[in-house]
């Protein structure tokens, strides 16, 4: 049977097309403090540092196994760029959005005709850049991005959900800005050689706001990024926390190639809600990945892909201090699996 | 209009997140001499009844229950005044919600906040990723009053810190001036009463029952 590259494995498994086992990739953040000491590179100096990004970045690839390259760490540089009120992180934290930067449609005007060279999320390009060149031939190159929706709650603050229940042309407006910068920076992720796009849009749940205005405010959005990365190749994964059992056929009419999704949702399930898109997920990264054992996390990984998964991998984030062994442990069972 | 159409009014009004409609049917309400305490107990607690049974069976979700939370509070007042003369407290009490320090989940806690808005407390958001410090100083502030402390925790090690936010609380001499629940994923019954706190929920609309009933004990 043919071995493919880790890169047209990942491809060929996102588009459902046959491969010769599962890739063993993290969809969502890889960082830890065990590869930080391995790499030398540290939160929260790796946030901001390309060099060190970058190092962090292929730490998981040489110190864990993962069969795939992916940065950043965080999803606030987006934020960060508007002008956000950001909590800085720590060596074992991600930063986190305390403050708000949009109140009503004028100041959305202020905040346009930004450059999209300039802040941390550039340093995520240059990070892309050095990934690209050392490995780009080899692994899937990651990018991701936090999605237009959480970005809008980001910028205006939890105002966004009445907003877009009261204010249409205001709501309409404010997402349509945060979508056409997500497009100008995935472009440019993808430019810089990410061939992968994780968009993680964690306040767009159909959980928390409905299918009504899930439809209205998320899926037109997430299909022009994705159409947008579709033109260029680039694959496009969805990443939304939370139970999204019931939201699941919603997210995919984005046309994204597949939805990861967290250990609160059936694996089983979700593939029957979905008619296309590959779903991931789902290990817990907290009672499971983190705090179990290298043997509970087989175990754990077993019913996962007994399940049926196509792609395992963690069901969110993962936890800066899960122990390495854990990780390899998950990577192991991923790589000894067939289809 | 017969009392009972200006209470479905109200009650309507609340239920429909009309915010100017719960003013106007609220000041109809007084103007027909009702006091505050009926048209609390007839129209408003009844209409987040409905707006909390709604969201659990999943017919309305997060921005309707921000807006009925906002007519609630508009409602609230207009009532002022008159709560004040009958000397009913401030509504269901100050509920100081957050997401513990180091945890920056927050799916649960806008939820919990919301409803709780929705039943009448005024939220004091701190937000997520929230140190005990800022914890015990907001609870300094409101000393005296009615206060419920509501945090959530969707990992483990920021479970852990909810056990210090009780001790400090306990260090502090505060202990006995809040109600304290906390909630997310790890969270167990058994979890609370082995740190001594008074209450824990499944979900937001549970969260909102379980908070009522521990204020007005």
């Amino acid at each position: 049977m043919v071995e493919y590259t880790p890169k047209e494995r990942l491809a060929r498994a996102l588009k459902g097309q046959p491969v010769d086992r599962m890739p063993a990739v993290s969809f969502t953040q890889t960082g830890t403090v065990e590869q930080m000491e391995a790499s030398g590179a540290f939160w929260p100096e790796a946030n901001e540092d390309a060099q060190k990004m970058a190092a962090l970045a292929e730490a998981g690839h040489t110190v864990v196994g993962f069969e795939a390259v992916r940065v950043p760490f965080d999803i606030t540089a987006e934020a960060e760029f508007f002008g956000c009120k950001i909590k800085a992180g720590t060596r074992e934290q991600q930063p986190s959005v305390v403050g708000h930067v949009i109140k009503e449609t004028a100041d959305i005007e202020k905040l346009s005709g930004y450059d999209i060279n300039k802040g941390r999320i550039s340093v995520v390009c240059d990070a892309i850049k050095i990934l690209a060149d050392k490995y780009g031939k080899e692994l899937p190159i990651m990018g991701s991005m936090i999605g237009p929706f959480s970005l809008a709650q980001h910028l205006n603050g939890d105002d966004w959900f009445m907003n877009i229940f009261t204010d249409e042309a205001f709501g309409q407006a404010l997402i349509d800005f945060t979508t056409d910068f997500n497009i100008a920076y995935a472009k440019k992720m993808a430019e810089n050689g990410a061939d992968t796009m994780v968009i993680i849009d964690p306040t767009a749940s159909a959980q928390l706001i409905g299918a009504q205005f899930y439809e209205k405010f998320v899926v037109p959005y997430h299909r022009r990024i994705v159409n947008a990365m579709k033109e260029l190749g680039v694959a496009t994964v969805l990443h939304i926390c939370g139970d999204t059992t019931q939201g699941l056929a919603l997210m995919e009419v984005c046309g994204v190639d597949a939805i990861s999704v967290d250990q609160s949702v059936n694996v089983a399930t979700a593939m029957d809600k979905v008619d296309r898109a590959i779903i991931i997920g789902n290990l817990d990264p907290v009672n499971v990945l983190w705090n179990k054992t290298p043997e509970v996390v087989r175990q754990k990984s077993k019913e996962v892909l007994d399940a049926g998964v196509p792609i395992l991998a963690p069901g969110c984030g993962i936890v800066s201090k899960t122990p390495t062994e854990n990780l390899r442990a998950m990577v192991e069972m991923i790589k000894e699996h067939r289809y | 209009m017969a009392n009972q159409e200006i209470i479905d009014k109200l009650k309507n009004a609340l239920v429909n997140q009309d915010i100017n409609g719960t003013v106007e049917a609220t000041k109809e309400a007084l103007a027909a001499g009702m006091t505050a305490n009926d048209i609390i107990n007839n129209a408003l607690a009844p209409g987040m009844k409905i707006i909390g049974d709604k969201f659990e069976v999943a017919e309305i979700y997060l921005p309707q229950i921000m807006m009925s939370a906002k007519a609630m509070n508009n409602a609230m007042e207009v009532l002022r005044p008159a709560m004040e003369k009958e000397k009913i407290g401030e509504g269901s009490g100050i509920a100081i919600t957050f997401v513990q320090e180091g945890d920056i989940h927050d799916i649960g806690h806008r939820l919990v906040s919301t409803m709780l808005g929705a039943n009448g407390f005024k939220i004091i958001d701190l937000g997520v990723d929230v140190s005990n410090e800022t914890i015990i100083e907001e609870v300094k502030k409101n000393k005296g009053k009615k206060v419920l402390l509501a945090g959530s925790a969707l990992m483990t090690t920021s479970m852990m810190s909810q056990k210090d936010t009780i001790v400090a609380l306990k260090e502090e001499g505060l202990r006995d001036s809040v109600k304290v629940m906390f909630g997310g994923a790890p969270v167990t019954k058994q979890w609370i009463t082995e740190i001594g706190a008074d209450g824990t929920a499944e979900n937001a609309a549970e969260a909102a029952r379980v908070a009522l009933d521990l204020t007005r004990k």
